[in-house]
């Protein structure tokens, strides 16, 4: 995460590239109507129904969710302020129904299966063992524990009453969380509501009538148990072993299925449409949706058109952009257990920021990461920081106008340039472009310096200069592109090879391959970064460094 | 510390703590609290002389009776009687009961009473081990409040008084009034601790500097002496805040003094702490980063706001400080003049606290230790260097340990195995050093001797999981085929969760089938 998004306090969730390990085994989300609030909402997969407090909005689930069936949102928020330190949170309560199959809960264990092409595919399967075991390993509003317990019955359905008490280390307030467990023949539902606890009282009978109106229904097919990877889904081969025809063949097929199936498993409030190179899963307003297409397409027109030399055989995955009404239901739909996939962009309606809103910056730089990895990934990894921060806070911060890409330079630039301008703490072109990962962030400015020096190149009226950007990248390709060529060499050649390279023999031989090793990574760093400055600056004089530097520094101050 | 509380405790171990799963026990079942608080249950237990022996399919674990506080078993068998007397009571009839000879009805009724005592008392301790039923206990400073079993947790309480006592006299520190004692929440696992205290995986322990303070930590059955650490490094940081409660301690001294201080002993006998050992484990780590030729510049250390470092390299420079004659007094002086010294600059922090920036903290340390130039600095630091390099020695089997431990960790398996070697033959009795340096000569292909190695960890902690799949699995490589697969299906009773070590047993017990 970097420092920018860091200081933004946005929750964003890593993505794994290679599902191995994967949780549990249930897809829940089939396509399904949404209750009108306060009315029944019925689940007749699982074969249930049950209440939600009226006026509370029903949130959509990503299409990977395997737990979560259900979740409303309280239209009120409420409030919590802490006098000691001063903070203050706003919380909505929310409902959720957890749904646990006995026959996935019981579906423990490791699955090998050889894909006869090569590939062998090894899954944990390692689904919760229950309600708290869920609750244990995905809860994060602080610190809790089971306050009371009690077993009951609601029209011949066996009950597990819990009352739960969220009290240290909450940033949002203390809270009480109340569910009751629904034990039938083959599946336990878990109805759950959190709620803050200075409001327990005020919510109190809406909780308890909507825990009462719990009702099982018949279902409208016999539950079934897919195994992971068995038909939820299509492995798919590694990118690296693939042309890039055969790449592109299988990012297509794999965007059609992630199309579908997030399509599908938006409920009927939502717009689906395909907007520009987008499939826009919408529950904002219409022109808002128009609006962030506009930007973001802007943005893949200009990497397309400028940066036409990465990858360009190299077939770009039409991502899904999933635009919430608003943060909570946004926060609300991060909340599920599913990672969600690395081409789906979520944002929210952000009302009132106007075109310099974070919400635009985000998904602008989403689809800037989206974009590098499809045309070529091991560059994408590679970017020395001056390079990845720099030009996620150019683009992040770009907008539409008309047909072109207007970059504009937000406060939170503007003021770390001042400060370091100020405290004399600029940094020169020619270190810049050779700091490595520590040294980088040694000083918290350096992103907003990188985004300077690349408009400064970007905008340059010398020919020489504007040609800085490209001719760098050019060669972070070649070099990246000459290293990984010569990787795979080295790996066929070892191929087979079954004797380990040579190891130490004594306490010293060891000391000294240790010593080596610690210094190792940023040794490699420094001769990578070295590398490729030297095929682009390799001509450069002092003096053409002194000018460049002189120029730079004016631009900014 | 007492003897019994260094005994360890698998984490695998805790789903025999609850009827849970194909280890659920009846209602009757056999139950054993161990020492170190823990509650086996298990349907069938069996006396020996040694101590008590649990079954399972794969095999029988037999306890020793060292480790064990209470042992409850319904039908504990009626010992044999030697002497002449002895048979003679027996042929009239008379059984024997806690060295009196009785009928059987009468040793029956004393029999059955003590059993219900003692289920009432195991059923107490679970009870209680549940936050919300959890005990709580008012001493003279603190508020007390506690899931581990009461013979437990008065070691840590009798400790946490006398630790305060003797830092209040070398600091001259008093609690207010107006902040009352303070509250220490102390969990029964690490599990525990994370899930009620709202923390990661990777945190130990932790204490709430803001209004209600807090102090946070759990019992390591695994590592005892390491609770011991954290609960003296984290109450460390509230007795700090008492030398100015409107104060936060930069990270440095703050991490620096609470490791100093961390490296406590306490004698239960005197009930008397002393205090400043050495903290090998993070001398371990301090020598590690000089083998790998990078030493800590004290400039950098007490500018830089936060790092990692403040723990470890702060750690010996606090030690180097506080047993220098002269600088003793001048670093004691820096660090109360941090909260109080009207020439320090202070910047707000959370609410009404304030605290200092590093490079404020560097330029108070050089003005109160005297350091008039670079060259004094440079001085100080070498002096510091050279007490690492030269007075700072890991030498009891604990540090051994931790060396070890710490080369297997990064990397140095020649390294590690000769400190195990020496660990081993210092008189560790640490079932982990055991099955460390056994993992290590297994990687080496001496599996007879790894095997050893395993064995003699199962010797010292009987319940481990992990050890029993460690043996199953190179007793396999060792070409004991049965004997392997039986480890690893008895490793796999002690923790029916681990799919990898249920898949493990899947293939090696088809292999086996086919004679592989």
């Amino acid at each position: 995460m970097d420092e920018k998004t860091m200081s933004k306090g946005r929750l964003l969730r890593s993505v794994s590239l290679c599902v191995l390990v994967l949780g549990s085994l249930f897809a829940l989300n089939a396509s399904r109507a949404t209750a009108a609030p306060g009315a029944y909402h019925e689940d007749k997969k699982f074969g249930y129904k049950v209440k939600s407090p009226r006026g509370w909005r029903h949130i959509a689930m990503s299409q990977d969710e395997k737990w979560i069936s259900l979740k409303y949102l309280s239209d009120k928020s409420s409030f919590w302020n802490d006098k000691e330190t001063g903070m203050s949170a706003e919380f909505k309560p929310v409902m959720q129904v957890i749904v646990f199959v006995d026959e996935v809960v019981k579906k423990r264990g490791v699955e090998v299966e050889d894909d006869g092409e090569g590939t062998l595919w090894i899954s944990l399967n390692n689904p919760y063992k229950d309600y708290q075991d869920f609750l244990k390993q995905t809860y994060s509003g602080g610190g809790w524990y089971v306050s009371a317990e009690d077993e009951g019955e609601l029209k011949g359905v066996k009950v597990t009453k819990y009352e739960i008490k969220v009290e240290k280390l909450t940033y949002t307030g203390p809270k009480r969380i109340i569910t009751w467990v629904f034990h039938t023949e083959d599946v336990d539902f878990a109805v759950q509501f959190e709620v803050l606890e200075g409001d327990y009282k005020k919510f109190r009978s809406d909780v308890y009538n909507c825990l009462k109106s719990f009702r099982l229904i018949p279902r409208e097919s016999a539950l079934t148990t897919t195994t992971t990877g068995k038909g939820t889904g299509k492995k798919f081969k590694p990118e690296g072993d693939l042309t890039p025809a055969e790449r592109t063949k299988q990012r297509k097929e794999a965007e059609e299925i992630h199309h579908r199936k997030a399509a599908e498993a938006v409920t009927d409030t939502w717009k689906v449409k395909r907007m520009g190179r987008f499939l826009v899963l919408n529950h904002a307003d219409a022109k808002y949706a128009k609006k962030t297409v506009a930007h973001a397409e802007a943005i893949w027109k200009w990497l397309d058109k400028n940066f036409a030399y990465i990858g360009p055989d190299e077939y770009v995955r039409s991502p899904v952009l999933r635009i919430c009404a608003d943060r909570d239901e946004e926060n609300a739909f991060r909340s599920g257990t599913s990672w969600g996939s690395s081409y789906e962009i979520v944002t929210h309606q952000d009302k009132g920021s106007g075109s310099m809103s974070w919400e635009f910056e985000y998904v602008n730089t989403r689809l800037l990461d989206i974009w590098l990895r499809c045309r070529n990934q091991d560059m994408a990894w590679a970017m020395p920081y001056w390079l990845r921060q720099g030009l996620r806070q150019v683009l992040g911060t770009a907008r539409a106008k008309g047909s072109r890409l207007e970059f504009k330079i937000d406060d939170w630039e503007r003021d770390g340039l001042r400060e370091s301008a100020r405290k004399n703490e600029l940094t020169a072109p020619k270190e810049l472009v050779m700091l490595g990962r520590d040294s980088f962030f040694e000083n918290q400015n350096r992103s907003k310096q990188s985004a300077a020096f690349i408009r400064f190149i970007l905008d340059a009226k010398s020919k020489t200069t504007r040609a800085i950007l490209h001719d760098y990248l050019k060669n972070l390709q070649d070099v990246v592109n000459e290293r990984e060529a010569k990787e795979k060499k080295e790996r066929e050649a070892n191929k087979g090879r079954t004797s380990a390279p040579d190891k130490p023999q004594t306490e010293e031989e060891e000391d000294e391959a240790f010593k080596k090793r610690r210094e190792a990574f940023e040794a490699k760093e420094k001769e990578f970064l070295e590398e490729v400055y030297n095929r682009t600056f390799g001509d450069w004089s002092d003096k053409d460094w002194d000018r460049l530097t002189k120029q730079f520094f004016k631009s900014v101050s | 510390m007492p003897r019994h509380l260094s005994l360890t405790l698998p984490v695998a171990l805790l789903c025999l703590m609850v009827a849970a799963g194909t280890l659920a026990p009846t209602a009757s079942a056999d139950v054993l609290v161990l020492k170190d608080g823990r509650i086996i249950e298990r349907d069938k237990m069996e006396h020996d002389d040694k101590g008590v022996k649990v079954h399972f399919e794969n095999g029988e674990i037999l306890v020793p009776h060292d480790a064990i506080e209470v042992a409850v078993l319904a039908n504990a068998p009626i010992p044999e009687g030697e002497s002449e007397a002895d048979k003679e009571k027996r042929a009239k009839g008379l059984v024997p009961y806690e060295g009196k000879w009785m009928k059987p009805e009468k040793r029956k009724e004393l029999l059955d009473k003590r059993l219900a005592e003692r289920r009432a008392y195991v059923e107490k301790l679970r009870h209680h081990s549940l936050w919300r039923h959890r005990h709580k206990e008012k001493t003279r400073h603190f508020a007390f409040e506690y899931t581990v079993a009461p013979f437990v947790y008065e070691y840590f309480r009798d400790t946490m008084e006398a630790y305060y006592s003797a830092f209040a006299k070398t600091w001259r520190i008093k609690q207010p009034k107006d902040l009352g004692r303070l509250r220490v929440c102390f969990y029964t696992d690490k599990e525990k601790f994370s899930q009620i205290g709202g923390v990661g995986g990777g945190v130990l322990g932790y204490f709430r500097f803001v209004k209600p303070l807090e102090l946070n930590f759990y019992y390591s059955r695994v590592d005892p002496e390491q609770t011991e650490q954290v609960m003296y490094h984290e109450a460390n940081h509230y007795l700090q805040l008492l030398l100015n409660p409107q104060f936060i301690m930069p990270h440095f001294p703050s991490e620096a003094i609470a490791e100093y201080y961390g490296a406590s002993k306490y004698d239960p006998k005197t009930k008397k702490i002393t205090t400043g050992h050495i903290l090998e484990g993070r001398l371990t780590e301090v020598k590690t980063d000089i083998a790998a030729g990078d030493m800590m510049v004290l400039q950098k250390m007490l500018e830089t706001d936060r790092m990692y470092e403040h723990y470890t390299w702060g750690w010996t420079l606090a030690h180097f400080l506080m047993n220098h004659k002269t600088y003793k007094k001048r670093f004691m002086k820096f660090v109360k003049g941090l909260c109080f010294d009207k020439k320090v600059k202070r910047v707000s922090q959370v609410g009404t606290l304030s605290t200092v920036e590093g490079k404020e903290v560097y330029r108070y340390f050089k003005e109160v230790l005297k350091l008039k130039d670079d060259t004094a600095v440079k001085v100080l630091e070498q002096e510091w260097h050279d007490y690492i390099k030269n007075t700072l020695k890991a030498t009891s089997a604990r540090g051994l340990e931790l060396a070890a431990s710490a080369a297997k960790r990064v990397g140095r398996p020649i390294r590690a195995k000769r400190l195990f070697r020496e660990a081993i033959e210092a008189g560790s009795d640490n079932p982990l050093t055991f099955y460390r340096y056994g993992d290590l000569l297994e990687d080496d292909g001496k599996t007879s001797e790894a095997i050893k190695m395993f064995e003699k960890a199962i010797e010292l902690s009987p319940l481990e999981a992990e050890f029993y799949a460690s043996l199953g699995r190179c007793m396999l490589r060792n070409n004991k085929k049965e004997d392997g697969l039986r480890m690893m299906k008895l490793s796999l009773e002690l923790n029916p969760d681990d799919p990898w070590l249920a898949d493990a047993v899947e293939r090696h017990e088809k292999d086996l089938a086919r004679g592989d």
